[in-house]
């Protein structure tokens, strides 16, 4: 098992190094401060002026080589190298009547993939989150529809069904929840989500995954919500109990890298999306946080 | 004496430590390992991962003579290790190549023995020891690789400073035998039996071959114990 892993480092692949990552949320920031993050086992400073600009840099002086932000979602976005798009888009985002809520920044010792296709999982709801986002026996998973959207940028999976005695915080009674994923990064993906059985509410959740090295993460998520009735403490709350439940399966993910070649895990029907997002990776050749084995070097 | 299982049986837990239900965890030759005992009593030692997403099983459960992963509730069969029931699918019945990884294993002197040689033909662990009047006294965790341990235990038998009248002495292959003055018999004795864990790390594990009341058996575990930590901070030196 384990000696089989040992893959040689050969550097940051340029696609990896030219993307836009998450480095946590604006408002939560101290301002006046030098604050250190880590980005791809690089050191890096951001700060926040007194006057709100903000600034980033690589390495711990101000001498540094500067740093591309962005501000999107209520995150403060970088680079290493040089990003060919912009981020990303979530078009409901600022659609009325939606409350975006930083859910909060969670350090997991996986990579940034393993916490993406545990996101994208459906099957795992009735025993990760029993009670909650599943129970048995509503185990069995449909058949949903899962394709790679606008030249190769984008992974969408829709139709997407769980029944889920308590999918939101809040709801009082069970029912099939619909689910769309979307994988529009590497380490980033959304989900949108029914809420209710009654009402054509939908919830957002974004995972945005700042890798530090290759098996370990800060995770943010953002939840976007038409909820009016609870606080955003209780709303954060509940995302942060649901994925307390998550973090002990990813941290005894062995190995803690994701393997992309299809046939080193065993998949089933419902890992429909997974399988895709590991052909996607290898598709764009993002090595970071995988282990890529005999596949790609034939 | 047969000594052919050394070096490919290793005791690598104490055997009432896999309690009906509990799934134990432990290393051998850098192979994490699922330990976990079925319904009927029968031992299982599986490669501590699940061959659908990796989560290591022993984090799941038993379910009488099943193990279920805790991830998404896929059910492997004690012994064969074949997967018998997918809940996201329950209606397909799981392909024959959906297994856990399975490692010979048995239970003897108190011990789960492993062996991840995969070649059925090494003979099973035999020591100069009968079932009945063993005690299971410790496995203590050194972190040093085996051949120190190996080294160390021997050189204890060499020079055998021990202030005995009988002999530390080296039994098998890499079984130290050490004399017990527990008054209760001449022939009592502690056998001492390392295991590679890892690179780094290994394991003592000690067989006492002694009768012990019931009353008398705390302290007799404690003077145990006492050795077991200066073998450890000897070699951990």
């Amino acid at each position: 098992m384990s000696n089989s892993h040992n893959v040689v480092s050969v550097g940051l692949e340029e696609v990896t190094r030219n993307l836009w990552y998450p480095l946590g949320d604006i408002a939560g920031l101290p301002a006046g401060h030098d604050l250190q993050r880590t980005l791809l086992d690089t050191t890096i400073t951001i700060r926040l002026d007194k006057d709100g600009e903000l600034s980033a840099w690589e390495g711990t002086n101000s001498y540094g080589r500067g740093l591309p932000i962005r501000q999107q979602f209520g995150y403060l976005w970088t680079s290493l190298g040089t990003p060919t798009r912009e981020v990303f888009d979530i078009p409901e985002f600022n659609h009325p009547g939606r409350r975006n809520i930083h859910a909060g920044s969670i350090g997991v010792h996986t990579s940034a993939p393993r916490a993406v296709e545990n996101f994208l999982d459906l099957g795992h709801f009735a025993f990760v989150h029993r009670d909650y986002l599943g129970v048995e026996p509503f185990t069995e998973i449909k058949p949903y529809r899962v394709r790679v959207a606008d030249d190769n940028t984008e992974i969408v999976a829709t139709q997407c069904y769980a029944y889920q005695p308590v999918a939101a915080l809040g709801a009082t009674e069970g029912y099939e929840a619909e689910y769309l994923y979307r994988v529009p990064h590497p380490y980033c993906a959304l989900l949108y989500k029914s809420v209710s059985a009654d009402d054509a509410r939908i919830d957002i959740i974004g995972l945005f995954l700042q890798p530090i090295t290759e098996e370990r993460v800060v995770a943010h998520m953002q939840l976007s919500t038409l909820d009016s009735l609870h606080s955003d403490a209780a709303i954060r709350e509940f995302q942060q109990f649901i994925f307390s439940q998550d973090k002990p399966i990813l941290e005894n993910q062995v190995p803690k890298r994701l393997p992309l070649d299809i046939r080193t895990e065993i998949s089933a029907r419902a890992d429909a999306t997974s399988t895709a997002y590991r052909r996607w990776l290898l598709s764009h050749g993002v090595r970071y946080g995988t282990i890529q084995s005999e596949l790609a070097q034939e | 004496m047969s000594n052919e299982f050394c070096g490919s049986w290793f005791p690598v837990i104490r055997a009432e430590e896999v309690a009906y239900g509990h799934v134990a965890r432990v290393q051998l030759n850098g192979q994490e390992l699922a330990i976990w005992r079925d319904d009927e009593g029968h031992i299982n030692a599986w490669e501590n991962r699940c061959p659908h997403r990796g989560v290591r099983f022993s984090l799941g459960h038993t379910l009488g003579n099943e193990l279920r992963c805790q991830y998404h509730g896929w059910r492997f069969a004690s012994r064969t290790g074949q997967c018998t029931y997918i809940p996201a699918q329950p209606g397909h019945k799981p392909a024959q190549v959906v297994k856990a990884v399975t490692y010979a294993c048995l239970e003897r002197y108190r011990y789960v023995w492993v062996s991840l040689n995969r070649t059925p033909a090494i003979p099973e662990p035999t020591l100069p020891l009968g079932n009945d009047g063993l005690i299971a006294v410790r496995s203590l965790q050194i972190n040093a690789p085996m051949t120190h341990v190996i080294t160390y235990l021997r050189t204890l038998a060499k020079t055998n400073t021990w202030g005995n009248d009988r002999p530390i002495s080296v039994i098998e292959c890499q079984v130290i035998e050490i004399p017990l003055d527990t008054g209760a018999s001449a022939a009592d004795r502690l056998l001492l039996l390392p295991q590679p864990a890892s690179k780094a790390c290994s394991v003592i594990h000690g067989i006492a071959d002694s009768t012990v009341e019931d009353g008398a058996r705390l302290p007799f575990l404690r003077r145990q114990n006492e050795l077991f930590k200066r073998f450890k901070s000897d070699i951990e030196q």
